[in-house]
């Protein structure tokens, strides 16, 4: 019977935790913590997706609040010599700001509507780092961006360093969504999903709450895009393009709609699928779209609990090869 | 300088009108299905491959090859109703999702069935020649687009209003639940809304084919303008649609031709949250849920 109480969730979180911690130490290539630094990259932004997903709303403009965050880095950092801890702070700021004016009109209107508010935005986002040259230099962008400064006397300057500041980011993001999740403003989210006219007479203030959840995920979103400059170390605007917002937004809906672990498994589907479809013979790149679309169409239309169900079924096969000789034995005793 | 403003608003008109072919269908379909049907900007790509493909490869009449792609576009069209729009409950955001993967899946096969190279097609024939009105010319393919515009703004208005189908539509979009009460079939009428957007998507594909290229990704741009052009218009109404169209057109156009056309962009950008946040129905629009 105590099998029953432990949570397979979080075992699995913290192998993968101690893995990810380990992981330089056992394998020391850069392939496998460049891989696990994307990784790092896309849980956060993902699982942004989800939340505004849980509110009924489809963020299609995470990839522009990334390439505001990843853009701010590099021009300051590097045409500027600022350091990158204060820009951090300073993108934070630009992109609550830019998120605060979008959102206000944006989420007075649902669907569709705000499907294409945000996705204009990304377009308009790109098209500026295309056009304004001087200070992105188009579609070449930027390169060379300078690695963070010491902080407390940690060096930045190793690969190995970026990795674990992507670990500790990654964390640090990822429990603020999951406070933001859980809470009372998480379920308030929760309920304006269902039925915003019933949440708001329930006392829900939707306005503010939908705003507030848009701004905090597109700040998440930006910081991770912060982080990604300094991963990189060179950005283009093709890095945060539609689709790629598009591909954050299949995933958060592949990974079980409105489901924050579901977010987390389906990036790491996002992250290693590419990889493990090399070994398939005539493979070609061209074709991850398709697979993509066929796995959005076959979550919506078929399965609709996603990876999610799909790990909880698993999960619930493993604890009945656990308890079944105990159930059987209850079996016998009903059968009787 | 007043020659300029007068070619700037020729190609303004042009823009507008090719808009229009896609934003009518879309239009048309989103007010019946409650869906942003996404991949209408990808029947749009498909139906230029057809008429690529009858047009150039088979060597058939261009009037020929625009019916072959309305036909496929109708096909195709009529197949993602009746397969995964028909499956979605009227949820928006799903019907959404269902179209964005449909995107992916029919811009890959487009790529695969045909090749990742761009491909353009001639002009039609007796539509090569530019006309000249002074010093302002216009392309007789794009003079072709206008006429056809129009054409088809009167024939869908005509439709809407005295077909029986027609009607049938229009009560769909007012009240599907009273509409079905009355005997007009949910699943008939979103069926025929899809076939006649197809049809406009695929002869949106023919006209527009030969004044841009051809490739696996002109759709999803098209569809971005139009869904921009349909919310400045109101939805549920084609004269606000081509309101919409117009206003976009001649943005892009005057933009494009004295500035940018990233600054057309931003300023329709703009003028599209500042429309939601004073007037959510469009300009010519009714109240909508």
């Amino acid at each position: 019977m105590a099998l029953k109480k432990i949570d397979f969730k979080l075992i699995a979180m913290a192998i993968a935790l101690i893995f990810f911690i380990i992981l330089p130490f056992i394998n020391g290539t850069m392939y496998w913590q460049r891989l696990i630094m994307s990784l790092f990259l896309f849980i956060p932004v993902v699982i942004g997706c989800t939340i505004m997903a849980r509110m009924g709303a489809l963020h299609a403009a995470q990839g522009a609040f990334m390439s505001i965050g990843a853009y701010t880095v590099a021009i300051l950092t590097k045409n500027y010599g600022m350091n990158f801890w204060l820009v951090l702070l300073i993108s934070i700021v630009v992109t609550g700001i830019i998120a605060m004016c979008v959102g206000f009109p944006a989420l007075r209107v649902t669907g569709p509507y705000f499907v294409f508010m945000t996705w204009g935005l990304n377009q308009l986002v790109m098209s500026i780092w295309i056009k304004a040259e001087t200070i992105s230099n188009g579609v070449r962008g930027i390169d060379n961006i300078p690695r963070p400064s010491n902080i407390g006397g940690i060096s930045f300057n190793s690969p190995t360093a970026i990795y674990y500041l992507g670990l500790v980011l990654m964390v640090v993001c990822t429990i603020i969504l999951f406070i933001l999740y859980k809470s009372h403003f998480g379920l308030a989210m929760s309920s304006i999903g269902q039925n915003h006219i019933l949440s708001e007479s329930l006392g829900i203030n939707v306005m503010a709450v939908k705003v507030k959840a848009f701004v905090t995920v597109s700040i998440v979103a930006s910081v991770m895009g912060g982080y990604f400059a300094i991963m990189q170390t060179y950005i283009t605007p093709s890095d945060f393009g539609v689709w790629n917002s598009f591909n954050y937004v299949i995933f958060s809906i592949v990974g079980g709609i409105g489901s924050f672990v579901g977010a987390i498994y389906s990036s790491v589907v996002l992250t290693f699928f590419p990889i493990a479809m090399q070994y398939i013979p005539g493979w070609n790149p061209f074709y991850k779209p398709i697979v993509y679309g066929i796995f959005v169409l076959f979550v919506v239309m078929v399965y609709p609990r996603g990876i999610v169900g799909l790990v909880e079924n698993a999960g619930k096969g493993i604890e009945r090869i656990f308890t079944r000789n105990k159930k059987l034995v209850t079996d016998d005793i009903k059968s009787k | 300088m007043l020659d300029m403003i007068g070619q700037a608003s020729i190609n303004s008109l042009v823009i507008a009108m090719s808009l229009f072919l896609v934003a009518a269908g879309l239009s048309l379909v989103y007010g019946i299905l409650l869906i942003i049907n996404f991949s209408h900007g990808e029947i749009f790509m498909m139906g230029s491959y057809m008429f690529w493909l009858v047009s150039t490869q088979l060597g058939l009449h261009p009037a020929l090859a625009v019916v072959g792609a309305i036909l496929f576009s109708m096909l195709l069209s009529g197949l993602i109703q009746i397969g995964p729009f028909n499956r979605i409950k009227k949820e928006p955001s799903m019907g959404f999702i269902v179209a964005l993967g449909l995107v992916y899946v029919l811009q890959t096969v487009a790529q695969i069935a045909f090749g990742l190279d761009s491909k353009t097609v001639q002009s039609f024939p007796g539509f090569t020649e530019a006309i000249k009105i002074g010093n302002i010319a216009i392309g007789g393919q794009r003079f072709l687009i206008i006429i056809v515009g129009v054409v088809v703004l009167i024939g869908l208005n005509l439709f809407m209003k005295y077909h029986r189908w027609g009607k049938g539509m229009q009560a769909l979009v007012q009240n599907p639940e009273a509409a079905e009460l009355q005997g007009i079939s949910v699943f008939k009428g979103s069926l025929y809304a899809m076939l006649i957007g197809g049809a406009l998507a695929g002869l949106a594909g023919g006209l527009i084919a030969p004044i841009s290229y051809i490739d696996a990704f002109i759709g999803s741009s098209f569809v971005l303008k139009a869904f921009a052009a349909i919310i400045i218009g109101g939805l549920g109404s084609f004269t606000g649609t081509i309101v919409g169209c117009l206003i976009w057109g001649f943005v892009e156009g005057f933009t494009g031709t004295f500035l940018d056309s990233t600054i057309g962009f931003i300023i329709m950008y703009i003028f599209v949250i500042v429309l939601i946040i004073f007037k959510p129905n469009g300009i010519m629009g009714r109240k909508v849920e």
